[in-house]
């Protein structure tokens, strides 16, 4: 991806996309780690994550021709992978599925956590909070603090005006925080 | 809980959720998405491909009726028999005489467009059954351009001929086809055409034959075309229409023709007193192709001269 974050960007030089096959499906296939990375973040699912990446891909290679610009491959990619997430998530809301616990926390410790057990139950708090977020909300959010992507990069990726990305981010976080101050009290 | 503690929190369970590079099964799955999309993109343009082939090769077959359809209706002598004239009918120079061209270019495009049509249909279809009409097709086409040019569909088969009025040959045989006629004037030919070919055809008329001088006399010249009521004889000729012949079908026919001045022959410089007509044309229609026919009649048509003001 294009953001900030050096692990995500991956540099494809600057030469024209056209509507080859074979060059428009090396670089699909180019983008698969990052788009597999990204997808699983938001989706908290590896497994639906390659269905969102293999869905992605295929838009992508439909739609190929309405690429103009081969500079901006990464963005228009990344655009119809987010939108793929955003589908799914909005299905999964329609059809509820069981989020399996949260994976990977034995070998990491976030900082600030006071022990082992406090981290555990500070990312399963974390976990269940971001659940209740909206689709919209949960995206602008892995962009902004996974991917480190600017507000307005992420207006472009997303496809809305940079006041409506703030906006997001602002009650994003704000429900994030009543919802973890709430699990908080009940605990 | 404030701001940072909450971001802080939540890019640590973000960074938690990255699972790492792709697995490797993930660019399998997706090339081979992409493969079979495009196989099966490449079978509906095929298939797109086939469909407007076949629209073209309908649009061409309908061509082809339409013109069938949009030609003058012609008489059938199987189904009604012509009525009897209310008064004696005398062919005048014009009648039936077919003036116009007709180069079938609409016919050609037609039969070009659905040759082409079907050839891609042949190419690229996938069922047998439908390469197997195609080609069907390409024959039948190739059949109806064969017969564009020929004109060896009507001819003499059996029937009458015989021409009014009626002269005896040099020897005094009365038995021959003599017309003796005194300057130009006309006289009329009965001959039985038959249409000896597989299909149906419409008998348009003959051919216009303008007059011919020679040595400032008129050649003997057919110039009209009538039907006849009855067999065989002048006085049930009536005016002529287009009629349709179907296979081994006949039709009597009356020639009209002019006997010019003094029965000059073609070769002037012949020291021959008569002239005669071998052979008659005929002009008509068939799968929409107008044609014009050259009948050898089985016995010639002698003009001899009636010696009155003539060298």
């Amino acid at each position: 991806m294009d953001g900030s974050n050096g692990a995500h960007a991956i540099v494809l030089g600057r030469e024209r996309v056209t509507a080859d096959p074979a060059s428009v499906g090396a670089r699909i296939e180019a983008q698969l780690d990052p788009a597999f990375r990204l997808a699983t973040v938001i989706l908290g699912s590896a497994m639906e994550a390659e269905d969102a990446v293999a869905d992605a891909a295929l838009a992508a290679w439909r739609a190929r021709r309405s690429l103009r610009d081969g500079e901006r491959f990464e963005a228009w990619f990344g655009r119809i992978l987010v939108n793929v997430c955003r589908d799914r998530l909005r299905a999964r809301r329609r059809h509820p599925v069981t989020q399996l616990p949260v994976a990977g926390l034995e070998g990491e410790r976030p900082d600030g956590a006071a022990d082992f057990r406090d981290a555990v139950n500070a990312r399963e708090a974390m976990g269940r909070a971001f659940e209740t977020l909206e689709p919209d909300e949960r995206i602008v959010l892995v962009l902004r603090f996974w991917l480190d992507l600017s507000v307005e990069v992420i207006a472009d990726r997303v496809g809305v005006p940079a006041g409506t990305i703030k906006s997001r981010l602002h009650h994003a976080t704000t429900r994030l925080r009543t919802a973890l101050t709430v699990m908080e009290t009940d605990r | 809980m404030n701001d940072d503690v909450v971001e802080r929190d939540l890019r640590a369970f973000l960074a938690a959720r990255d699972p790492g590079p792709a697995p490797a099964a993930l660019a399998v799955r997706v090339r081979s998405r992409l493969e079979t999309d495009r196989a099966s993109r490449r079978l509906m343009a095929t298939g797109r491909l086939a469909g407007r082939t076949a629209a073209l090769a309908a649009f061409a077959a309908v061509l082809i009726l339409a013109i069938i359809v949009a030609r003058p209706v012609a008489f059938s002598p199987g189904s009604s028999p012509l009525p009897a004239p209310a008064q004696p009918y005398s062919i005048q120079p014009g009648d039936g005489v077919v003036t116009a061209d007709h180069v079938p270019v609409a016919q050609t495009i037609a039969a070009l467009l659905a040759f082409a049509a079907l050839f891609v249909v042949v190419r690229i279809a996938t069922d047998r059954r439908v390469r197997i009409g195609a080609a069907l097709g390409i024959a039948l086409i190739a059949l109806g351009t064969a017969s564009i040019g020929t004109s060896d569909a009507v001819g003499f088969g059996t029937g009458v001929l015989s021409v009014e009025p009626g002269g005896s040959g040099p020897t005094g045989d009365s038995s021959g086809v003599y017309v003796h006629v005194t300057g130009d004037r006309p006289f009329t030919i009965i001959v039985t055409i038959t249409n000896v070919s597989r299909l149906p055809l419409t008998i348009e008329g003959i051919p216009e034959q303008g007059s011919q001088t020679v040595n400032g006399r008129t050649q003997p010249r057919l110039v009209g075309l009538g039907s006849l009521s009855l067999c065989c004889t002048a006085t049930a000729v009536q005016a002529f229409r287009p009629t349709i012949l179907q296979p081994d079908g006949s039709i009597d026919l009356a020639i009209g023709g002019l006997a010019g001045d003094c029965a000059v022959p073609p070769d002037a410089s012949a020291a021959q007193t008569y002239s005669s007509f071998e052979h008659v044309s005929i002009v008509y229609e068939q799968l929409t192709i107008w044609h014009t026919a050259v009948v050898s009649l089985p016995s010639a048509i002698v003009l001899s001269e009636s010696g009155v003001d003539c060298p």
